[in-house]
């Protein structure tokens, strides 16, 4: 073959009106999502649907993605709409439903993302992930007895670490009193195995809540190495939740202020900030 | 532990389809299986399969060594995993040490016993079960037609070189080292420089290494090198972006093609090569790869 010149990037190669276009411009799409540039993403992704050649799957993919990088523009209203479109293609996929029970939580619709959740977790029964969402969502919906219940069925394994500092959250929030961390193990043939997240971060965070470290001990594990940006984020959630269920609401707003600003994206705590944000005097 | 069997029982197979008509008469190509490709929402692609009963999702993975699944499906199917006395690297860096042995495996027509399947705790929340490697995929001629959404399993024999048969146009044959891991790696050629470069469609994108980039020709001081992301103790770990123009394979061409640069700690030597390609790159093409021919025959992905 002689030359056959593909279009990569080179987005002028990909003639809108040419038979399989919409796969060209999906791919475009699809690349742009993955380097995270979510407005030119957006934009190859209008033209792929548009282009109206989409075979179900990739339609899917398209709303899917379009979705999700409106999702990380801020715009979940627009996000839930395509994957609500996603799903009339798919509706059973349970990534689409995950996505669009977040998109919903983001747009402060939280009886959508419960029924969502709902919908997952049947289809999943044994999913602690989602029982572990409608914790937090339940959490936001001021239903801590709830929260409550839903973390603690992620705990029947054992204690896996942000399940068992956001049932202890759940907990202080109706004045109970904390549970003992009983680190989960997995027994893999007779081997005894701690889980990963139970012999490094965020154990301290889990020594603090239990009054075995102190706050400038947990900021010494946070630079510990070099990979601090999500722990440091983190560290500043959780101590203000713990400052703020205190009473210390002075101290706890800067440490929300920087978990907001400072969380990847895509960490819960970003989002959890952001909320408890509202409603901090 | 007993001994690891590893064969797909192809007496199993049912009748295959009817041969290829483009085929000349004795030269047909014998299709065994065809599956639905599902896109997952970074480009990379799964099919349906069979485990014992329970239909899942797996993901494509010629840059993968062995079948790998969550261990929620290893609940589902009631399996209780072994240790592994060979430990295997896994997606994200992940170790994998722990495996099953699926008593049955369908891969469409294709029914396989006694399947060795690592556990890999990573890949829950992809949205798929498991991953398929080239422990199974490499017993096949593996066909992937991304645009039109199949991935198609093809018996080996066949004459040599008479596999293209959705066009009439203009192929590419291109010869393949097959590592004995089962990764596929092809001469291709970045801005004018030809180098070796591992097929990989269990990765998101394509990444070369630092040495390697040095190597043809990408300058350190280069205004064109941008780093975009540093990580790891004194941030060892680095990317980088760089502009490169064009990656040929043959003269099938790839403008302005993305790759990402990795310091050498990171990739270097990795599946084998310098150079992955990964579905970024890999979707805009068909792929026909004749693991026992040691060729892949490539158009664009949409050619017919």
């Amino acid at each position: 073959m002689r030359r056959t010149v593909l279009a990569a990037l080179a987005v002028a190669m990909v003639a809108d009106s040419a038979a399989g276009a919409g796969y060209s411009l999906l791919n475009v799409g699809i690349d742009y999502l993955n380097q995270e540039r979510y407005s030119d993403a957006i934009v190859w992704l209008d033209k792929a649907i548009a282009a109206g050649d989409l075979n179900p799957d990739q339609s899917h993919v398209a709303y899917v993605d379009r979705g999700l990088a409106y999702s990380m523009q801020q715009q979940p209203d627009k996000a839930a709409s395509d994957f609500t479109s996603a799903l009339a293609i798919m509706p059973d996929d349970p990534q689409t439903i995950a996505e669009r029970a977040s998109a919903y939580i983001e747009a402060n619709q939280p009886d959508k993302a419960m029924n969502d959740l709902a919908d997952l977790q049947k289809k999943s029964p044994h999913n602690v992930s989602i029982a572990f969402q409608r914790g937090l969502l339940d959490w936001e919906m001021g239903h801590y007895a709830d929260a409550g219940n839903a973390f603690s069925e992620t705990l029947a394994d054992g204690n896996y670490a942000y399940s068992w500092l956001w049932f202890q959250l759940a907990r202080l929030k109706q004045g109970q009193e904390l549970s003992i961390f009983r680190p989960q193990t997995w027994d893999i043939a007779g081997l005894h195995i701690k889980a990963t997240s139970q012999v490094g971060w965020p154990m301290p965070l889990i020594s603090f809540y239990q009054g075995e470290m102190d706050e400038a001990a947990v900021y010494s594990a946070v630079q510990k190495d070099g990979e601090n940006e999500g722990r440091l984020c983190e560290a500043n959630f959780y101590i203000a939740e713990w400052r703020a269920l205190h009473g210390d609401v002075t101290a706890a707003k800067p440490m929300m202020e920087k978990a907001e600003s400072d969380c990847p994206m895509n960490y819960i705590e970003r989002h959890m900030a952001k909320f408890e944000l509202r409603k901090l005097p | 532990m007993r001994a690891i069997a590893m064969a797909l029982l192809l007496a199993l197979v049912q009748p295959a389809f009817a041969a290829e008509k483009a085929q000349p008469s004795g030269c047909a190509l014998e299709r065994y299986s065809s599956m639905p490709i599902s896109t997952l929402s970074d480009g990379r692609i799964a099919i349906p399969v069979t485990v014992q009963g329970r239909n899942a999702s797996f993901m494509v993975d010629t840059g993968g060594v062995s079948a790998t699944m969550t261990m929620q499906l290893a609940k589902d199917i009631d399996k209780a995993p072994k240790p592994a006395a060979r430990w295997l690297g896994g997606v994200g860096g992940s170790l994998l040490t722990t495996f099953i042995y699926a008593d049955s495996f369908s891969i469409g027509r294709l029914t396989g016993k006694d399947l060795i399947v690592y556990i890999d705790p990573r890949i829950n929340g992809m949205g798929i079960d498991g991953t398929l490697a080239p422990d199974m995929l490499g017993r096949f001629d593996v066909d992937i037609d991304f645009a039109r959404g199949t991935l198609s399993l093809f018996s080996p024999s066949h004459c040599p070189g008479k596999v293209v048969y959705w066009t009439q146009g203009e192929h590419i044959t291109v010869p393949m080292d097959v590592a004995p891991s089962g990764h596929i790696r092809v001469p291709v050629t970045v801005d004018g420089k030809t180098v070796m470069a591992t097929l990989d469609t269990g990765s998101v994108i394509s990444v070369m290494s630092m040495s390697l980039a040095k190597s043809i020709g990408v300058a350190e001081n280069s205004p064109d090198l941008k780093l975009k992301r540093s990580y790891g103790i004194n941030g060892r770990f680095k990317e980088y972006s760089y502009p490169f123009k064009t990656l040929a394979l043959d003269g099938l061409t790839v403008t302005n093609p993305h790759i990402k640069l990795l310091s050498d700690e990171m990739l270097g030597g990795k599946l084998g090569s310098d150079l992955i390609l990964g579905v970024g790159i890999l979707r805009q093409l068909h792929l026909y790869i004749s693991y026992k021919e040691e060729k892949i025959y490539i158009t664009p992905a949409l050619a017919n």
